[in-house]
């Protein structure tokens, strides 16, 4: 079966709470806030106050207990995993640390998001994949597992695999975190091509380096756990 | 102590017991409920499908079954030598060397073989299975499928179960046929007895109703392993500390359902016997 991918856009919260279990205060309490458009968003707030929580919540990845997150106007949190399915392919996600499949090779990493929905042809797979490993300098290392392989090659993997589908959106956790400057530059130039290539529309992303926002001229996203509001990157 | 006390005291052992009563039902529904869940994912849902999934069964047939022989070899050598020697002197003692069939079939086929391979199967695949999963959302693996829209009760639970319950019927059968041939090449080292006589006794033992309580012991038996294993793995929120935990925990409830399993099997089989012999 061919899914048929869903436009990404308008993100917007209504009335959203989010609380973890057992902890004493909400993350986030009551926010309605339409996400801005900008091509580029610098989520920003002081640490541990709900930047990959909101990351999370943005990708479907966990529910609010109240409120509702809407995508083009369509209540998320009220879709089940099949119906989010065709919004979730057009999205792509970087943990912080972690996530990826520690019983697969790089390569296998990467290509999985690819060949589980069909996406696209096999060879036209192996071939995106042996490109975007190459340009990275990860082909030697290719078929080695994640736990094999330095930090800087995991973490570039994974903020990899992100972009491998050529999403729309891409919500990136730290993404610059534990990476070389080679590869930061190499990043910078990929993303520059997802804009113009492969139909990337928007970045959200959490970093304490202000190299990707002076970059992309991104637009700050100042959150707290009742207000959220929106500024010219002012680090840039 | 005052009337309130007591009253008091009463109300607080009725809600506990309530809650050992309830606890396990409720335990036994969700474990049902994953198992629903991705069974639904699997077959039913067309952007999931059976597709990636072959590759994960084969992986788990290999290191639940396959590596699992040696093991089950000198058990099932063991154990089939100690019940035929002892069976076919202490029978033979009564006059009922020709009993030495029966023997074999009700304890090797129908209790030792379900059992003993569940057992070993809980030992060296339940726990590997829980603590896969556990580490898997530490590592926020389980996560990360799902940001890749894959669901992972899909890709993760349906396969491993599909591949233990193969495994675990595959490894039972292998144990029957160990703990009846290596069991009676060992006791015809030790003890006269002819191989005619043995299966000959064996053959006239074994019925179509012992090979149906095989199937369904070790079916149902390897599904409820690999069922608990992968949900004690889920339950893993906050860090790899909880992850021997659950291992732990997979191993214990594992053993307590399949020996009830195995129990409930064997008592409503003999229950249906003695009925319709007109002693009940």
């Amino acid at each position: 079966m061919k899914l048929e991918i869903q436009p990404v856009r308008n993100l917007k919260f209504e009335n959203l709470s989010y609380s973890f279990e057992g902890a004493p205060l909400p993350v986030f309490e009551n926010i309605t806030f339409e996400m801005p458009q900008a091509k580029a968003v610098w989520v920003r707030s002081p640490g541990g106050r709900g930047k990959t929580t909101l990351l999370r919540l943005m990708a479907g990845l966990i529910s609010p207990q109240n409120g509702r997150y809407l995508i083009d106007g369509q209540p998320v949190s009220e879709m089940s995993f099949e119906e989010f399915l065709p919004f979730r392919l057009g999205m792509g996600y970087s943990f912080d640390y972690g996530g990826l499949l520690n019983n697969k090779s790089l390569a296998e990493n990467l290509l999985l998001p690819l060949l589980y929905h069909n996406l696209i042809p096999r060879p036209e797979a192996l071939e995106r994949v042996g490109q975007v490993l190459q340009m990275f300098a990860l082909d030697q290392n290719k078929d080695a597992r994640p736990s094999a392989v330095p930090g800087s090659q995991r973490k570039m993997t994974i903020v990899l695999r992100a972009f491998i589908n050529s999403p729309q959106v891409v919500f990136l956790d730290d993404p610059l975190t534990g990476l070389k400057q080679d590869n930061v530059n190499d990043l910078i130039h990929y993303v520059e091509e997802s804009y113009s290539m492969r139909g990337l529309k928007q970045i959200y992303f959490t970093s304490e380096s202000p190299v990707l926002a002076k970059h992309f001229k991104a637009e700050e996203l100042l959150i707290s756990s009742d207000w959220f509001t929106t500024r010219p990157t002012v680090a840039a | 102590m005052s009337r309130q006390d007591v009253i008091r005291v009463f109300h607080t052992s009725l809600s506990s017991l309530g809650r050992r009563i309830t606890s396990p039902i409720e335990y036994t529904l969700e474990v049902f409920l994953m198992i629903y869940l991705s069974l639904r994912a699997a077959f039913f849902d067309q952007a999931q499908g059976l597709r990636s999934v072959f590759a994960v069964v084969s992986a788990q047939i290999y290191f639940t079954g396959f590596q699992a022989l040696p093991l089950i070899s000198v058990l099932a050598l063991a154990s089939g030598s100690i019940v035929i020697l002892q069976a076919s002197t202490n029978l033979s003692l009564f006059g009922g060397a020709s009993m030495l069939g029966d023997l074999m079939v009700v304890i090797v086929v129908r209790e030792l073989a379900p059992l003993l391979t569940a057992l070993i199967v809980i030992a060296r695949s339940g726990t590997a299975v829980a603590s896969e999963i556990g580490n898997m959302r530490v590592n926020k693996e389980i996560e990360a499928l799902e940001s890749m829209g894959i669901h992972p009760l899909s890709y993760v639970v349906f396969p491993r179960l599909i591949g233990g319950v193969i495994s675990v019927i595959c490894l039972a059968i292998y144990y029957v046929l160990i703990a009846i041939l290596g069991g009676y090449l060992v006791t015809s080292l030790l003890h006269q007895l002819t191989f005619s006589y043995y299966a000959d006794s064996l053959a006239r033992a074994f019925s179509s109703v012992d090979f149906g309580l095989f199937l369904l012991k070790n079916t149902f038996g390897g599904a409820i392993i690999f069922m608990i294993s992968c949900y004690q793995g889920f339950l893993v929120k906050e860090g790899p500390h909880e992850v021997p935990q659950v291992t732990t925990k997979a191993v214990v409830n594992s053993v307590i359902y399949v020996v009830a399993f195995n129990m409930i099997v064997t008592i409503l089989f003999y229950l249906g016997r003695l009925m319709a012999l007109g002693m009940v």
